[in-house]
């Protein structure tokens, strides 16, 4: 039967993917913190045709190898997320952290394991200690005294607060954490990555030295979803997905053309 | 007569092979370092039962022109601008590709995304001290990979990407996931090797109009080649009504 049939099906269906994928990042375009992924293609084996099939007796050594090679279509393989800094939006909230340049923050999962962010809304919970918007605490455990009037991160990731009587006392530092290959993160959700093998282990350090991004306090990073990127990417993806209809359309017209060569 | 409905049905075999090629080139439009498959029809001269009969066979030829390297950020992506190919070995062999977005493994080797280990002059490249933190400085140690192929670490340099050409692309098989490999090693090079551009990766050089057009011929010829088929059938049917009625 026809193999372009199933060639431009599966055109279709990885193209589909990359819409996904597509929906997903312009979905989270207003997500704090959120990095963009693309989807990564590859194309499938090949069959290799020698002269001889194809109803030439022409005696061509072997050496020549084949000489038609058809290929089965393509497939998404992974996912590639990119850690391009995001956009810096001021909020004037005093727990809006951004870092601007390398790093995330740490935030302690329920099973103490840590997990890694970009997203720094933080706020106080009910006992003080400064939290992520799913509640989970900052690495560190950073404890706001109950009689604190305001709070101040500087770059280096200090946190210091101004009690009632006018005085400052530092109640914490922000470590943040560095990968060798951030790309091979795992997103877990809620704006959180968890290290994998590929990603390697993290380094730590002071915001603002050896090669980390500095904590500005009052702002928040966007997310780093480029629309017009995503726009031109579903351009492809959905003309790439046109394009392979159109084969699908002309491979069942040539059935039908071979149908009708007996009446 | 019946020679003739035999070679045209061969010939809508052949046509059909060749909208199996542009369906597969349609199906990579988007895939990172895929290089099209451009199509053509060989003469060969047969001998057919003493008789010499001329026959279009169709040949595969990949076409090697540059894809357009697009940025993304990421430093173990590198591109080749010009002609050449990165060296990976996957299972103990060594395949030729052209899409290099790698990253490291747990063990700090450069793998694709096949997870096959990406070749430097001495074997596979294996950058470990990426996970280390740097002795004089203490922070992270920085690769970088200058236009030649050579990897640098915080400056150093370390090894070199194994970049090989191959001039004539009919050397060239297919592997699947963007892999090639050749004929005969003899077809390897080192010369006419494009430069290396880290942060960036290659996408595929098929061009749709193109493809649509081979599409639309091929459809075409296709059909042309059944209403010849019908005819030669009526032909014969005729053939064989009238000289049964005699």
């Amino acid at each position: 039967m026809f193999r372009a049939l199933s060639t431009a099906a599966l055109g279709m269906s990885a193209q589909q993917r990359s819409v996904d994928n597509i929906a997903n990042n312009l979905a989270n375009v207003g997500t704090t913190g959120f990095k963009r992924s693309t989807i990564a293609f590859q194309d499938l084996f090949y069959e290799n045709i020698a002269s001889s099939k194809l109803g030439s007796s022409s005696s061509r050594s072997s050496s020549d190898g084949p000489m038609l090679q058809i290929g089965h279509g393509s497939r998404a393989v992974a996912t590639i997320r990119n850690f391009m800094q995001g956009s810096v939006a001021e909020t004037g909230n005093a727990l809006d952290l951004a870092i601007s340049g390398d790093g995330f923050f740490q935030v302690e999962l329920p099973d103490g394991s840590t997990a890694y962010t970009r997203d720094g809304n933080f706020s106080r919970d009910s006992s003080g200690l400064l939290v992520n918007n799913s509640g989970l605490p900052l690495a560190g455990q950073i404890e706001v005294p109950t009689d604190a009037l305001a709070i101040e991160v500087n770059q280096d990731g200090t946190v210091s607060a101004r009690l009632s009587d006018n005085s400052e006392v530092e109640i914490g530092q922000i470590e943040l954490a560095k990968f060798a290959n951030s790309g091979g993160l795992e997103a877990i959700g809620d704006n959180l990555f968890v290290e994998t093998e590929s990603s390697g282990l993290a380094f730590f350090g002071t915001p603002g030295e050896e090669g980390f991004g500095v904590v500005r306090q009052g702002y928040l990073e966007q997310s780093n979803v480029d629309i017009v990127t995503e726009m031109v990417r579903l351009i492809e993806a959905q003309r790439a997905y046109e394009t392979n209809s159109k084969m699908v359309q002309a491979a069942e017209d040539m059935m039908q053309v071979t149908n009708s060569i007996k009446r | 007569m019946l020679d003739r409905i035999y070679m045209q049905m061969q010939a809508m075999q052949v046509l059909q092979r060749s909208q199996d090629v542009t369906a597969d080139n349609l199906a990579n439009i988007n895939t990172p370092g895929f290089k099209g498959n451009k199509l053509f029809y060989r003469m060969v001269r047969e001998n057919m039962n003493g008789q010499e009969i001329m026959k279009s066979v169709p040949m595969s030829q990949i076409n090697l022109d540059q894809g357009i390297l697009e940025p993304t950020g990421n430093v173990f992506d590198v591109a080749i601008n010009g002609s050449g190919f990165f060296k990976v070995e996957q299972d103990d062999r060594e395949y030729l590709t052209r899409d290099g977005r790698f990253s490291l493994n747990s063990d700090g080797f450069l793998v694709n995304s096949n997870g096959a280990k990406v070749l430097g002059e001495s074997g596979p490249i294996q950058l470990s001290d990426l996970f280390q933190k740097n002795n004089e400085t203490g922070g992270q140690n920085v690769l970088e990979i200058a236009k030649d192929g050579t990897l640098l670490i915080n400056g150093e340099s370390r090894d070199k990407l194994r970049i090989v050409n191959v001039e004539d692309p009919q050397m060239l098989i297919r592997q699947g996931s963007a892999y090639f490999t050749v004929k005969d090693e003899i077809a390897l090079s080192e010369d006419g090797i494009g430069k290396v551009q880290q942060g960036y990766f290659e996408k595929g050089n098929v061009q749709p109009l193109n493809e649509m057009v081979d599409m639309m011929r091929t459809m075409q010829t296709f059909e042309s080649q059944q209403r010849a088929m019908k005819t030669t059938d009526d032909m014969l049917s005729q053939v064989t009504s009238r000289l049964g009625r005699l």
